[in-house]
């Protein structure tokens, strides 16, 4: 019974693992926009909200990945910028915490508002949310200088 | 630029990433799984019920965030369907799923890419208790 359950639910992990086969696809089209330069220019967009978190030009990626297409994309991402070693664990807990509460804001709003929510009202709550405790978990676990010595290391 | 070395590192270092992805999420979905089956997920959406109430919320809608954070967020989103609560009630509802939900799953990619999985799970627990709170206070 037991061993049915389990067995169950790793199919259904298979699965879901299995309809991630798309971030092959776009791990390509991030390797082209690292090699071409264009990667310094996203995040470069993404300061304005990387800066309040105190997270380093390093996170704009694995942030524009998270908010646009969800955390399990983003957390591939992620773990590639880990791998990588630029981001510290304290760095890499603001953007989750961030991320976790604020992430997939396209499909899951569109998802509220197909069944009747206000879908902007949803994510501005949201997004309002995930700034405050962003910003007071990098005010908490962040010193002032860092984001400014990973830059300049950078 | 090299076209074809370009290409080959970004498809290696895809299915990397989806390998590391897999050996997060199929264990995760065996739990959840067995969670579900063993019938725990019942007991917690009825001890849970009457605390709902906080938010001014009907006992029942415990079941969208129990759903919302053990099975799926497609699971929470149809359960807030089928509850077909008045707006107020499903705005504050949604919004607490939206904050919280993939709870097993999540905090463990989380984990696995370096961060502090318990933390973002603690503050994101706390996120949603206050912005139910918060959203039961000031909506009229």
């Amino acid at each position: 019974m037991l061993l049915q359950w389990a067995w169950e639910g790793f199919l259904s992990g298979f699965m879901k693992v299995l309809a991630l086969w798309w971030l092959v696809p776009l791990f390509i089209a991030i390797q082209f926009l690292k090699d071409s330069g264009w990667l310094g220019q996203l995040s470069k967009w993404m300061r304005p909200l990387l800066r309040p978190l105190r997270l380093p030009d390093e996170a704009g990626l694995p942030m524009v990945a998270g908010l646009a297409v969800g955390l399990t994309y983003g957390a591939g991402v992620l773990i590639q910028t880990a791998e990588e070693g630029k981001l510290s664990k304290d760095q890499l807990t603001v953007m989750c915490v961030f991320l976790g509460i604020c992430h997939a804001v396209v499909e899951e709003t569109i998802l509220f508002t197909a069944v009747g929510s206000n879908g902007v009202l949803l994510i501005a709550i949201r997004f309002v949310t995930a700034a405050i405790f962003g910003f007071g978990v990098s005010r908490f676990t962040l010193g002032a200088a860092m984001a400014r010595t990973e830059k300049a290391g950078a | 630029m090299d076209l074809a070395a370009t290409t080959k590192r970004g498809v290696v270092s895809g299915i990397k990433v989806l390998w590391e992805l897999a050996k997060v999420i199929v264990p995760a979905m065996v739990v959840i799984n067995v969670l579900d089956k063993t019938g725990v997920l019942h007991y917690l959406t009825e001890w849970l019920g009457p605390v709902m109430g906080v938010f001014g919320l009907p006992g029942e809608s415990a079941l969208v965030l129990v759903t919302a954070n053990f099975v799926s967020f497609y699971g929470g989103l149809a359960t807030i369907v089928a509850l077909a609560l008045p707006f107020k009630q499903t705005t504050i509802l949604a919004a607490m799923m939206m904050i919280n939900h993939a709870a097993i799953s999540e905090t463990a990619l989380v984990a696995k890419a370096g961060a502090r999985g318990s933390w973002v799970l603690a503050i994101r627990t706390v996120a949603m208790v206050l912005v139910g709170l918060i959203l039961n206070w000031v909506m009229p």
